[in-house]
Protein backbone atom coordinates (compact mmCIF):
# COMPACT_ATOMS: atom_id res chain seq x y z
CA UNK A 1 0.00 0.00 0.00
CA UNK A 2 2.85 2.41 0.66
CA UNK A 3 4.39 2.18 -2.81
CA UNK A 4 1.90 4.34 -4.69
CA UNK A 5 2.12 7.00 -2.01
CA UNK A 6 5.80 7.77 -2.32
CA UNK A 7 6.57 11.38 -2.93
CA UNK A 8 7.76 10.74 -6.47
CA UNK A 9 4.58 9.06 -7.59
CA UNK A 10 2.22 11.97 -7.13
CA UNK A 11 2.02 14.87 -9.60
CA UNK A 12 2.78 18.45 -8.60
CA UNK A 13 0.25 20.06 -6.23
CA UNK A 14 -0.95 16.68 -5.06
CA UNK A 15 -0.51 15.09 -1.67
CA UNK A 16 -2.38 12.51 0.32
CA UNK A 17 -4.19 12.43 3.62
CA UNK A 18 -5.11 9.61 5.93
CA UNK A 19 -8.46 9.51 7.72
CA UNK A 20 -8.60 8.48 11.33
CA UNK A 21 -10.19 5.20 10.23
CA UNK A 22 -7.28 4.35 7.94
CA UNK A 23 -8.67 5.31 4.58
CA UNK A 24 -6.31 7.16 2.26
CA UNK A 25 -7.43 10.02 0.03
CA UNK A 26 -5.70 12.40 -2.34
CA UNK A 27 -5.55 16.14 -2.15
CA UNK A 28 -5.24 18.46 -5.10
CA UNK A 29 -4.06 21.84 -3.88
CA UNK A 30 -4.45 23.37 -7.30
CA UNK A 31 -8.18 22.75 -7.62
CA UNK A 32 -8.74 22.55 -3.86
CA UNK A 33 -10.43 19.21 -4.11
CA UNK A 34 -10.06 15.75 -2.66
CA UNK A 35 -10.66 12.32 -4.12
CA UNK A 36 -10.30 8.68 -3.21
CA UNK A 37 -8.59 8.03 -6.54
CA UNK A 38 -4.82 8.20 -6.99
CA UNK A 39 -4.17 10.83 -9.68
CA UNK A 40 -1.80 8.60 -11.62
CA UNK A 41 -3.29 5.16 -11.28
CA UNK A 42 -6.92 6.26 -11.14
CA UNK A 43 -7.55 3.74 -8.39
CA UNK A 44 -8.27 4.04 -4.70
CA UNK A 45 -5.50 2.93 -2.39
CA UNK A 46 -7.04 1.87 0.87
CA UNK A 47 -10.75 2.37 0.67
CA UNK A 48 -11.88 -0.95 2.09
CA UNK A 49 -13.78 -1.81 -1.08
CA UNK A 50 -12.68 -4.28 -3.67
CA UNK A 51 -11.10 -3.48 -6.98
CA UNK A 52 -12.01 -6.22 -9.39
CA UNK A 53 -9.85 -6.75 -12.42
CA UNK A 54 -12.82 -6.57 -14.77
CA UNK A 55 -13.95 -3.13 -13.68
CA UNK A 56 -12.86 0.07 -15.46
CA UNK A 57 -10.38 2.28 -13.63
CA UNK A 58 -11.79 4.17 -10.73
CA UNK A 59 -14.59 1.66 -10.04
CA UNK A 60 -14.78 -0.59 -7.01
CA UNK A 61 -17.14 -3.22 -5.80
CA UNK A 62 -18.91 -3.02 -2.49
CA UNK A 63 -21.26 -5.35 -0.68
CA UNK A 64 -24.37 -4.53 1.27
CA UNK A 65 -25.07 -6.17 4.57
CA UNK A 66 -27.27 -8.69 2.74
CA UNK A 67 -24.44 -9.63 0.43
CA UNK A 68 -25.66 -7.92 -2.71
CA UNK A 69 -22.90 -6.41 -4.77
CA UNK A 70 -22.88 -2.92 -6.17
CA UNK A 71 -20.39 -0.74 -7.93
CA UNK A 72 -18.92 2.56 -6.86
CA UNK A 73 -17.02 5.14 -8.79
CA UNK B 1 -20.85 10.06 -7.73
CA UNK B 2 -21.99 7.27 -9.93
CA UNK B 3 -23.49 4.12 -8.57
CA UNK B 4 -24.69 1.47 -10.91
CA UNK B 5 -27.97 0.38 -9.46
CA UNK B 6 -31.64 0.45 -10.02
CA UNK B 7 -32.92 3.91 -9.21
CA UNK B 8 -36.23 3.70 -7.43
CA UNK B 9 -38.63 6.39 -8.48
CA UNK B 10 -41.11 6.01 -5.66
CA UNK B 11 -40.23 6.86 -2.09
CA UNK B 12 -39.76 3.92 0.22
CA UNK B 13 -43.02 2.65 1.60
CA UNK B 14 -42.56 1.07 4.98
CA UNK B 15 -45.04 -1.73 4.49
CA UNK B 16 -43.36 -3.12 1.38
CA UNK B 17 -41.11 -6.12 1.89
CA UNK B 18 -37.48 -5.72 0.95
CA UNK B 19 -35.94 -8.35 -1.26
CA UNK B 20 -32.40 -8.77 -2.49
CA UNK B 21 -31.14 -8.05 -5.92
CA UNK B 22 -27.83 -8.35 -7.66
CA UNK B 23 -27.71 -5.49 -10.10
CA UNK B 24 -24.97 -4.38 -12.40
CA UNK B 25 -26.65 -2.17 -14.97
CA UNK B 26 -28.03 1.32 -14.85
CA UNK B 27 -31.71 1.48 -15.57
CA UNK B 28 -33.52 4.70 -16.08
CA UNK B 29 -37.07 3.45 -16.36
CA UNK B 30 -39.34 4.58 -13.62
CA UNK B 31 -40.94 1.47 -12.21
CA UNK B 32 -43.07 1.46 -9.09
CA UNK B 33 -41.92 -1.03 -6.48
CA UNK B 34 -44.92 -3.26 -6.98
CA UNK B 35 -43.89 -3.97 -10.53
CA UNK B 36 -40.28 -4.87 -9.89
CA UNK B 37 -39.69 -8.38 -11.13
CA UNK B 38 -36.60 -8.80 -9.08
CA UNK B 39 -35.81 -7.90 -5.51
CA UNK B 40 -34.51 -4.50 -4.50
CA UNK B 41 -31.73 -3.57 -2.14
CA UNK B 42 -30.99 -0.25 -0.58
CA UNK B 43 -27.45 0.83 -0.99
CA UNK B 44 -25.35 2.60 1.57
CA UNK B 45 -24.92 6.27 0.73
CA UNK B 46 -21.73 7.20 -1.02
CA UNK B 47 -19.03 8.38 1.33
CA UNK B 48 -17.00 11.25 0.00
CA UNK B 49 -13.43 11.84 1.11
CA UNK B 50 -12.84 14.64 3.62
CA UNK B 51 -13.36 18.09 2.13
CA UNK B 52 -10.34 20.09 1.06
CA UNK B 53 -8.87 22.35 3.74
CA UNK B 54 -5.91 24.68 3.66
CA UNK B 55 -2.52 23.12 4.47
CA UNK B 56 -2.04 25.12 7.63
CA UNK B 57 -5.27 23.75 9.07
CA UNK B 58 -4.41 20.14 8.41
CA UNK B 59 -2.35 19.44 11.46
CA UNK B 60 -5.37 20.07 13.62
CA UNK B 61 -7.88 18.08 11.61
CA UNK B 62 -8.54 14.49 12.67
CA UNK B 63 -8.98 13.35 9.10
CA UNK B 64 -5.76 14.91 7.93
CA UNK B 65 -3.27 14.61 10.71
CA UNK B 66 -2.80 10.85 10.76
CA UNK B 67 0.43 9.14 9.89
CA UNK B 68 0.21 6.47 7.24
CA UNK B 69 2.71 4.28 9.06
CA UNK B 70 0.23 3.17 11.70
CA UNK B 71 -1.96 1.69 8.95
CA UNK B 72 0.71 -0.18 7.04
CA UNK B 73 1.01 -3.97 7.22
CA UNK B 74 3.08 -5.30 10.13
CA UNK B 75 4.42 -8.70 11.05
CA UNK B 76 3.65 -10.22 14.42
CA UNK B 77 5.37 -13.38 15.59
CA UNK B 78 3.97 -15.35 18.49
CA UNK B 79 4.98 -18.62 20.06
CA UNK B 80 2.13 -20.61 21.50
CA UNK B 81 2.96 -23.46 23.87
CA UNK B 82 0.50 -26.38 23.70
CA UNK B 83 -2.58 -25.74 25.81
CA UNK B 84 -1.94 -22.02 26.00
CA UNK B 85 -4.50 -19.43 25.00
CA UNK B 86 -3.94 -17.24 21.99
CA UNK B 87 -4.23 -13.97 23.89
CA UNK B 88 -6.59 -12.46 21.37
CA UNK B 89 -10.03 -12.94 19.80
CA UNK B 90 -10.96 -12.69 16.15
CA UNK B 91 -14.18 -11.92 14.39
CA UNK B 92 -15.28 -11.95 10.79
CA UNK B 93 -14.64 -14.25 7.89
CA UNK B 94 -16.05 -15.06 4.50
CA UNK B 95 -19.61 -14.29 5.50
CA UNK B 96 -18.94 -10.65 6.23
CA UNK B 97 -16.82 -10.18 3.11
CA UNK B 98 -14.53 -7.86 5.01
CA UNK B 99 -11.92 -10.24 6.37
CA UNK B 100 -10.75 -11.37 9.78
CA UNK B 101 -10.24 -8.77 12.50
CA UNK B 102 -8.81 -8.74 15.98
CA UNK B 103 -11.69 -7.96 18.28
CA UNK B 104 -9.91 -8.20 21.59
CA UNK B 105 -6.37 -8.48 22.91
CA UNK B 106 -5.74 -9.77 26.42
CA UNK B 107 -3.76 -7.15 28.37
CA UNK B 108 -0.15 -8.11 29.11
CA UNK B 109 -0.30 -11.11 26.82
CA UNK B 110 2.44 -11.85 24.29
CA UNK B 111 0.09 -10.64 21.60
CA UNK B 112 -0.41 -7.38 23.41
CA UNK B 113 3.32 -6.86 23.85
CA UNK B 114 3.89 -7.65 20.20
CA UNK B 115 1.68 -4.72 19.27
CA UNK B 116 -1.50 -6.51 18.27
CA UNK B 117 -4.58 -4.29 18.75
CA UNK B 118 -8.31 -4.31 18.30
CA UNK B 119 -9.11 -3.26 14.74
CA UNK B 120 -6.14 -5.01 13.19
CA UNK B 121 -7.11 -6.94 10.12
CA UNK B 122 -5.36 -10.30 9.81
CA UNK B 123 -3.98 -10.52 6.29
CA UNK B 124 -2.24 -13.87 6.61
CA UNK B 125 -1.11 -16.44 9.14
CA UNK B 126 1.89 -18.67 8.41
CA UNK B 127 1.54 -17.91 4.70
CA UNK B 128 -2.16 -18.77 4.61
CA UNK B 129 -4.17 -15.91 3.14
CA UNK B 130 -6.81 -14.73 5.62
CA UNK B 131 -8.51 -12.19 3.41
CA UNK B 132 -11.16 -14.54 2.09
CA UNK B 133 -11.20 -17.38 4.60
CA UNK B 134 -14.02 -19.00 6.56
CA UNK B 135 -14.15 -18.00 10.21
CA UNK B 136 -13.99 -21.61 11.41
CA UNK B 137 -10.97 -22.35 9.26
CA UNK B 138 -9.19 -19.27 10.57
CA UNK B 139 -9.85 -20.37 14.13
CA UNK B 140 -8.59 -23.86 13.38
CA UNK B 141 -5.34 -22.58 11.93
CA UNK B 142 -4.70 -20.29 14.86
CA UNK B 143 -5.56 -22.87 17.47
CA UNK B 144 -3.43 -25.64 16.05
CA UNK B 145 -0.33 -23.60 15.28
CA UNK B 146 2.59 -23.71 17.71
CA UNK B 147 4.19 -20.67 16.21
CA UNK B 148 2.26 -17.92 14.49
CA UNK B 149 3.66 -15.51 11.94
CA UNK B 150 0.87 -13.02 11.22
CA UNK B 151 0.70 -10.18 8.78
CA UNK B 152 -1.76 -7.65 10.09
CA UNK B 153 -2.74 -4.10 9.31
CA UNK B 154 -4.69 -1.65 11.40
CA UNK B 155 -7.83 -0.71 9.49
CA UNK B 156 -10.56 0.73 11.70
CA UNK B 157 -12.78 1.61 8.76
CA UNK B 158 -13.46 -1.99 7.83
CA UNK B 159 -13.44 -3.13 11.44
CA UNK B 160 -16.26 -0.74 12.17
CA UNK B 161 -18.19 -1.82 9.09
CA UNK B 162 -17.84 -5.40 10.11
CA UNK B 163 -19.09 -4.75 13.59
CA UNK B 164 -22.17 -3.19 12.05
CA UNK B 165 -22.77 -6.31 10.03
CA UNK B 166 -22.46 -8.86 12.76
CA UNK B 167 -25.76 -10.29 13.81
CA UNK B 168 -26.13 -11.43 17.37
Amino acid sequence: MAAPLGRDTLPAHWSYGVCSDGRVFFINDETRSTTWLHPRTGEPVNSGHMIRSDLPRGWEEGFTTEGASYFIK
Amino acid sequence: MLVECQKPSAPVVAKKKVYFRWVTTVMDQKIPYDDYQLPVVFLPSYESPPAWIAPQDRIHHPDYNNELTQFLPRTIILKKPPGAQLGFNIRGGKASQLGIFISKVVPDSDAHRAGLQEGDQVLSVNDVDFQDIEHSRAVEILKTAREILMRVRFFPYNYQRQKERTVH
